[in-house]
């Protein structure tokens, strides 16, 4: 691709679009996705790309220890409760503290992770945390020391969720992914089998009590932890996205620089949380986890009631058949890897289909072995249930994992613990209502309705996941391309928008809107009623996030910043209509435009005199509720935040609605002066004569379609598309 | 991240107070051997629990100095034994009436709380309460047995518990 210093916004977005479908397949293959099934072996994949089998043996076994102290503390509670003399309930109460602990802690560790290379420090600070806290566990003497015991235990174990999977997808090529994630999901499932025997063998022949088991699980955590010393962050997308804009960059003859200009748009932690919620797959996958949380009641807790009053069966062989339990899926996740590896590559859609119909068949089977008259016939219908389920975390977790830019991983994979545990807490009260009616066989049916809603979920984020995969793949490319074009001098446009989508709730209302302003222009968006034109600014302001396309400011992506922040860069939107705070006074509306500015009170001020003197009715009405104003004096009111927040792009919507022509004629020529000062405008109106005699470059909307975008005058020969906006004028008895 | 470092070393000094660690029991204590019932038996009231105890003088209350190695013992059926270093009248601390009545928590008060003392090795129980909110015709109950020393306080932390199944009664 050839670009030119200085080169028209157009012709650089030309180029984008271009070089964008050519990368996409390339793209697609380096993210694993071949379109064809075949695997090597994972060895032999290692060995090719040159990554050791270290970082999933290390986090495997954080995996595992990860679980030590939960396990121990509820197979121990009542020995602590004897020698410390503390009630069950107290016990309870301090466990139930550390759940919540556990379920919130992913959110702060995403958070924590989200700048610079550290969750490889993280995930071994957090290792060593819980190993400690292991460790002293075994050294409490009150209820207290218990609670904090258990609360930083809950804080370091639930990070691992916001942690080990993210990093894992940086430390192993696309082609290993799905395996490497079932190896994890085999390790962690591991800890089922060998926390029970640990703990009997410390308590049993070793004979050690409860403290001295905690003793030798920390110490045993401590070491797994020190192993895991060597762990590295490879960077965000070092297999993925960093290749793909590597490979941009080979496109153009640049090489790999750190002066990205994204510091000051780079995504805070909600904004990102609200970002990974928009896109299709994850909302329909994460709700697949709510239902797997759902799910988890009655598969870690009734199954023990189940096994109880159905078939009698002592705690010694309940713990046998949760040994078999959490075995068979460890055996089942490693068997499962490479078909999982060969669906994905494929067609990701396909590993979803089946990931649905897996989880259907899991609780079909669950089903039929809560009502098996033959015990055996009910542990093989359990055994293959759980098999079932345990490959979907592995499946669930790439897909939300692979339609997100890197950075954004800990997040997605903190946001499906959070449902998962709040799923947790929907199951307990629903399948509690369903023991209370049924027994705990009941319960065992009962999982087919829930089941069956999560297995529909899952099934359909198939019909998502390549359109979402792709649109990943555009943001990515689009950013690095315009990277690449600014520094090889071209101009980008001072505002972009490609591709808009936009709802309120179920009706869309905007269609993929290409929008571009330019440095200093004067834009007039056109339209009638409904066109979509005060939702495109809303779009821009950040008011409204879109459902898919992107918005860029100056070269850097906004889509999903906060409207605040966008006020920080320069944007400032003039609501239509009475853009004003009725019930304040002049004064002190001109001072809450400035909010953002306020730390700076003498300019603050000093602007505030500024719109005094441009506007001396205002003067004499400072101290009036803008309430009792009229239409064109709050109007001047409103357009006061310009000369308050001095912004590099202002959008106006409908500044003449309901104006005298004389109103309206002195506040287009204040619009004139602000656009002459270097503020580039937008101007939405549905009055023609008004917005091209100010524009030279309009856009006309219709249906929530860009369905005119040129010179103004060319507009004006355009009598199907302006017929609408006069008819609908004089409908109105407006001045058009 | 600083915060968190603080929170670690908050804890490490909250949990650094809280050990003495010649008072913690990290090994199994195998002194008391219980030899009726049967754990996990099905038994009929009138219960007698027995045990053996060795290396632990079995004396009343107040008849020497308090000491780890000799003093009585306290059984608990269906409930969890005081603090270490608390006496029996901790049951009763958050009883209003029994504070103002001299001599109380008395046997016939820690009685209702199923909570008995011995200065022998062996308890005979008339009755067991059955066990709250559980309509189970076969009910599991369990006892606690801890040492007390001379004054009456728990020595260490070191129990004993049983299993025994009762049949709950019909009215």
């Amino acid at each position: 691709m050839s670009t030119t210093k200085g080169a028209r916004p157009d012709t650089v977005v030309e180029e984008i679009q271009s070089t964008r479908l050519a990368l996409r397949e390339r793209a697609r293959r380096q993210l694993g996705v071949v379109g064809e099934s075949g695997t090597s072996p994972l060895r032999a994949v290692l060995r090719d790309h040159s990554v050791a089998i270290y970082p999933v043996v290390a986090i495997g076994l954080l995996g595992i220890t990860d679980q030590f102290q939960g396990y121990a503390l509820s197979v121990l509670a009542p020995d602590i409760s004897s020698s410390l003399g503390i009630g069950i309930g107290g016990v309870a109460a301090v466990t139930a503290l550390a759940g919540l602990a556990q379920g919130v802690a992913p959110l702060p560790m995403a958070r924590l992770s989200q700048q610079g290379r550290r969750r490889a420090a993280l995930c071994i600070i957090t290792g060593i945390g819980w190993a400690l806290m292991t460790l002293y566990t075994g050294f409490v003497t009150s209820l207290t020391a218990v609670l904090l015991v258990l609360l930083l235990d809950g804080l370091t174990t639930g990070s691992a969720s916001a942690l080990h999977g993210p990093l894992l997808m940086d430390s192993y090529p696309p082609e290993a992914r799905v395996r490497v994630l079932s190896t994890y999901g085999a390790f962690g499932r591991s800890s089922g089998v060998l926390a029970p025997l640990l703990v009997a063998l410390v308590a049993g022949p070793l004979d050690f009590t409860w403290r001295g088991v905690f003793i030798f699980l920390g110490l045993i955590c401590l070491v797994v932890s020190l192993f895991s010393i060597r762990l590295r962050d490879p960077g965000f997308g070092r297999w993925d996205t960093e290749v793909l804009r590597e490979d941009v960059r080979q496109l153009h003859g640049a090489t790999a620089t750190t002066d990205h200009d994204e510091d000051d748009v780079s995504l805070g932690f909600w904004e990102i949380c609200r970002r990974v919620m928009l896109i299709p797959t994850n909302r329909r996958v994460i709700a697949g986890f709510t239902v797997l949380g759902l799910l988890a009641v009655p598969l870690n807790t009734y199954i023990s009631f189940f096994l109880d009053e159905r078939w009698h069966l002592s705690a010694a062989g309940r713990g046998l058949f949760f040994g078999y339990y959490a075995a068979v899926q460890v055996v089942a996740l490693l068997i499962y890897g490479r078909r999982g590896e060969s669906l994905f590559r494929k067609d990701p859609a396909a590993l979803m289909r089946w990931a649905g119909i897996t989880l259907g068949a899991g609780i079909i089977l669950i089903g039929v072995g809560g009502l098996s008259p033959w015990f055996w016939l009910m542990v093989a219908l359990f055994g293959v249930s759980a098999c079932a389920i345990a490959t979907l975390l592995p499946v669930m977790g790439l897909a939300v994992m692979s339609v997100i830019p890197a950075r954004m991983r800990p997040h997605v994979a903190a946001l499906t613990t959070i449902s998962s545990g709040l799923g947790g807490l929907v199951g307990a009260l629903f399948f509690a209502g369903i023991d209370r009616r049924f027994g705990a066989g009941g319960t065992m049916v009962a999982v087919m309705i829930p089941g069956a809603i999560g297995a529909l979920l899952i099934a359909s984020s198939s019909r998502l996941i390549d359109t979402d995969m792709d649109r990943m793949i555009d943001e990515v490319l689009e950013d690095e391309e315009i990277n690449q074009l600014v520094r090889s001098g071209a101009r980008p446009s001072m505002l972009a928008c490609r591709g808009v989508d936009f709802s309120y709730g179920q009706v869309q209302v905007l269609f993929g809107v290409d929008f571009t302003v330019d440095e200093g222009e004067l834009v007039a968006l056109l339209g009638v009623n409904g066109a979509g034109k005060s939702t495109i600014l809303k779009v821009i302001s950040g008011i409204g996030i879109p459902s898919a396309g992107s918005v860029r400011f100056r070269g850097q992506d906004i889509t999903y910043l906060d409207a605040e922040r966008r006020l920080n860069l320069g944007i400032t939107q003039i609501p239509g209509g009475r853009a004003v705070f009725g019930s304040l006074t002049v004064a002190e509306n001109l001072r809450s435009f400035g909010f953002s500015v306020r730390k700076n009170r003498r300019v603050l001020d000093q602007a505030i005199e500024h719109c005094f003197d441009v506007f001396p009715r205002l003067a004499e009405r400072r101290n009036s509720l803008a309430s009792t104003l009229s239409g064109g004096e709050q109007q001047m009111l409103g357009l006061s935040k310009a000369f308050i927040l001095k912004p590099k792009l202002l959008l106006i919507d409908e500044l003449s609605l309901g104006l005298a022509p004389v109103i309206v004629g002195q506040l287009l020529e204040l619009v004139r002066e602000i656009n002459a000062g270097g503020t580039a405008v937008v101007l939405v109106e549905q009055s023609v004569n008004i917005a091209l005699s100010l524009a030279d470059h309009a856009y006309f909307m219709e249906k929530g379609e860009i369905r005119f975008d040129g010179a103004s005058r060319d507009l004006l020969e355009r009598g199907d598309l302006l017929r609408a906006v006069f008819l609908e004028g004089v409908a109105a008895g407006g001045s058009r | 991240m600083k915060l968190k470092v603080a929170g670690f070393a908050l804890a490490a000094l909250a949990l650094g107070g809280c050990v003495n660690l010649s008072n913690l029991q990290f090994r199994g204590d195998h002194r008391l051997h219980f030899v009726a019932p049967r754990a996990d038996s099905l038994v009929r009231l009138p219960l007698t629990l027995r045990w053996t105890m060795s290396d632990f003088d079995v004396v009343p209350p107040n008849a020497q100095p308090p000491s780890a190695h000799a003093g009585y013992f306290a059984i608990f059926i269906d409930r969890y034994p005081v603090r270490p270093g608390q006496s029996l009248t901790s049951v009763a601390a958050n009883d209003p009436i029994c504070a103002h009545h001299p001599g109380c928590p008395d046997a016939a008060y820690l009685a209702q709380y199923q909570i008995y003392t011995t200065t022998t090795t062996s308890l005979r129980l008339d009755a067991v309460q059955p066990l709250a909110g559980n309509n189970d015709r076969r009910q599991t109950h369990r006892a606690i047995v801890i040492l007390l020393d001379t004054s009456g306080r728990r020595i260490g932390e070191v129990f004993w518990s049983i299993s025994f199944d009762l049949n709950r009664p019909t009215i």
